[in-house]
């Protein structure tokens, strides 16, 4: 029932934080707490099998496109709350090299990737990258994401 | 902190925040037993099968009297409700050492196998001496059960016992437990269970469908049962003292009172009708005359009150008469003001009410009733009729009806063909002669019969797609309204730069739009006649 890889994982973090406490990797050390505590949470989420991921086996028809728009649905909802990338040439590089590489590992889109969360407030808990599970996730939870995006309103500010 | 620091602290606060919200209630139920030693498995009762599902009960029960021979009697389900989360239970228990105080913890499940429901009953007995025996005969009427006795030392007298259910590699862990003094039982339930806890932790009742085959089980209640040994018949439990506190109180004997007639309402006659789909049974209504009472007190402050004022006696005698008639009118103004708002009460609410609810509701409820079954019958009667006047019309035509079904591929079968053979006909004419017609014809339809069932499967693809399409332009529609919202947000705050940023992003959306736009006015402008 336990996933002893995440527990190491969380104990390892700790180790993370004290040397970047130590060494001085962020100037902030708030911000290192912070983040600590942040990823322990993500870990514990894992844990408690509250996030699940694993490879959705099924094979659709249509997958490239399904998961074309999951993409880009995804991505223009990350855009509005505020995680758009910058226009760095290296981070855009890596980033399609992820990409790249996942379409391969996934056989351009044959197989999928399932993440389930178990949250209360998700009415469709599982979101499918190749099968229409994705558009049934977006709407079937659109209350949630769109009180995000509305709270994302108070994070808004001046660019430089 | 820079601003941009603070923005993503904000974030991160917000999303742990929701996180946290909305698993308050499960982190504090979930408990991961590291270490379990299981002292009692397979009891000696049946699994459970695989089809089993599970529905979540609260069965609350109550009025355990004990008769003379010793047996427990559950007489009534008291409560009823659905609850599908696991939770720990706690009941502080108080037992007296010198009587024969027993306590008696009654656990029930519910659940439908194979949509036969089932019970499964785990019970404890505590007491100080001798151990107490049940005749366990009427729990065992195909139904599961778990008993054990325990036996406490003499050392203390006040315990707190916690019950959790829990499962661990599909298996139901059932765990009664003390702290203080180390008292442990453990109870195992083999079972094949197909998902893990945590999803059935959250299934909203709307997912119940989902996720049918998921354990769903709810506690689960639990009663005291003291008796003395010398006396069975008086049996008391902590509810029957607190009925005994109310009864306690006697007030007719203590007070003066004034009597006034009031009415109440009962139910005087039923009428039952049944029709084809519906049976009900309604009461009608009568109004009852009562006899009330209404308490006084003439003395409502005694010579004692106020002490002893010496020469001035009389003067707190005659005081406290005052005061006292006083009251004693206050309350006769009371009493009158109570009939007068009684028999305000009964002439509106009690006598509209009832004429209302006997003369129009239970007449009208049984006309509507009438109407939806004579609409239903009439429905299913030209339902008949049509269906006799369409196989009639089947019956004429010369193809069968399984065809109809079949009959674009007819359709498209007859247009492959029709177009082969011209196709074929002008090549044929081209070459001036020199093909085989057959051959060439053979080929010219198998080459478009691989076209057609290129197009034949991608169009089945698109028809299952196009539901989802629709999901897909809602959400993206929505994203589009946020956004447009956001930029009126951000220029309202005055970040000029910021809202060129989000006016971009907006124009890169709409470029979608303009896509679709485009293909349909292209679509459009292929058609001649528009």
């Amino acid at each position: 029932m336990i996933n002893y890889y995440f527990m190491t994982l969380a104990i390892l973090n700790f180790f993370v934080l004290i040397w970047q406490l130590i060494f001085k990797k962020y100037s902030n050390k708030l911000m290192a707490i912070f983040l600590f505590i942040l990823s322990e949470l993500v870990i514990f989420l894992f844990i408690f099998r509250i996030i699940i991921i694993k490879w959705s086996m099924s094979e659709s028809d249509f997958g490239l496109m399904y998961s074309v728009l999951n993409a880009y649905l995804m991505g223009a909802f990350l855009v509005l709350i505020g995680f758009g990338f910058k226009n760095k040439e290296s981070k855009n590089r890596l980033l399609i090299l992820v990409i790249v590489t996942i379409i391969l590992i996934t056989s351009a889109s044959l197989i999928g990737v399932s993440i389930t969360i178990n949250l209360g407030i998700l009415l469709v808990k599982e979101f499918v990258t190749n099968t229409g599970q994705g558009a049934l996730f977006f709407t079937g939870n659109i209350v949630f994401f769109d009180s995000i995006i509305i709270a994302s309103f108070l994070a808004e500010g001046e660019v430089k | 902190m820079n601003s941009k620091s603070k923005k993503l602290l904000f974030l991160s606060v917000f999303f742990i925040s929701i996180i946290l919200i909305s698993n308050v209630m499960s982190f504090s139920d979930q408990f991961i037993n590291f270490e379990i030693n299981v002292t009692n498995s397979e009891v000696g009762y049946e699994l459970p099968s695989e089809n089993t599902d599970y529905i979540a009960y609260l069965n609350k029960y109550y009025n355990p009297n004990l008769e003379e021979n010793g047996y427990f009697l559950i007489n009534s389900i008291e409560d009823y409700e659905t609850d599908i989360s696991f939770k720990t239970y706690q009941f502080k228990l108080e037992l007296n050492k010198n009587s024969n105080d027993t306590i008696g913890i009654f656990n029930i499940f519910q659940y439908k196998d194979n949509s036969t429901y089932k019970t499964l009953y785990s019970y404890i007995f505590i007491q100080y001496s001798d151990v107490f025996i049940v005749n366990l005969t009427m729990f065992m009427t195909n139904e599961l059960y778990v008993s054990e006795i325990m036996k406490l030392d003499d050392l203390f007298t006040f315990i707190t016992l916690t019950f959790e259910v829990n499962i661990i590699d599909n298996k139901i862990y059932l765990r009664f437990f003390e702290k203080e003094h180390n008292i442990k039982t453990y109870y195992i339930i083999n079972n094949e269970f197909k998902q893990s806890m945590f999803i059935s932790n959250y299934v909203p009742i709307l997912n119940l469908m989902t996720y049918s085959n998921t354990f769903l089980i709810s506690q689960v209640h639990s009663f005291r049962l003291c008796y003395n040994s010398e006396n069975t018949n008086s049996s008391s439990g902590f509810i029957d003292s607190f009925l005994d506190i109310i009864q306690s109180n006697n007030w007719e004997e203590e007070y003066q009172s004034w009597s006034y007639s009031s009415f109440s309402i009962n139910s005087s006659q039923t009428r039952n009708q049944e029709y084809e789909n519906f049976n009900i049974t309604l009461d009608t209504l009568e109004v009852v005359s009562e006899n009330r009472l209404y308490y006084y007190n003439t003395e409502f402050i005694d010579l004692s009150n106020w002490g002893n004022w010496g020469i001035f006696d009389w003067l707190r005698r005659g005081l406290i008469y005052v005061f006292n008639t006083i009251i004693f009118l206050a309350q006769g103004l009371m009493y009158l003001l109570t009939i007068a708002f009684n028999y305000l009460l009964v002439w509106t609410f009690s006598q509209i009410i009832v004429l209302i609810w006997n003369l129009v509701l239970v007449n009208l409820i049984f006309a509507v009733l009438f109407l939806i079954d004579w609409l239903w019958t009439s429905f299913l009667l030209l339902w008949d009729g049509v269906m006799i006047i369409f196989n009639y019309i089947m019956s004429l035509l010369p193809i069968s009806a399984e065809a109809i079904g079949n009959i674009f591929e007819l359709i498209s079968l007859f247009l492959i063909t029709a177009f082969s053979i011209i196709i074929s006909a002008l090549i044929w004419v081209i070459s001036l002669g020199s093909i085989d017609f057959d051959v060439l014809l053979n080929s010219v339809i198998d080459f478009s019969f691989g076209i057609y069932t290129g197009i034949e499967t991608a169009f089945n693809i698109l028809i299952k797609f196009i539901p989802f399409m629709f999901l897909y332009i809602i959400f993206f529609i929505n994203i589009i309204l946020l956004l447009y919202l956001k930029i009126m947000y951000v220029k309202a705050k005055g970040f000029p730069k910021r809202a060129e940023e989000l006016e971009k992003t907006l124009d890169s959306y709409m470029e979608i739009i303009r896509l679709a736009k485009s293909i349909v006015i292209f679509i459009r402008d292929l058609i001649p006649i528009i």
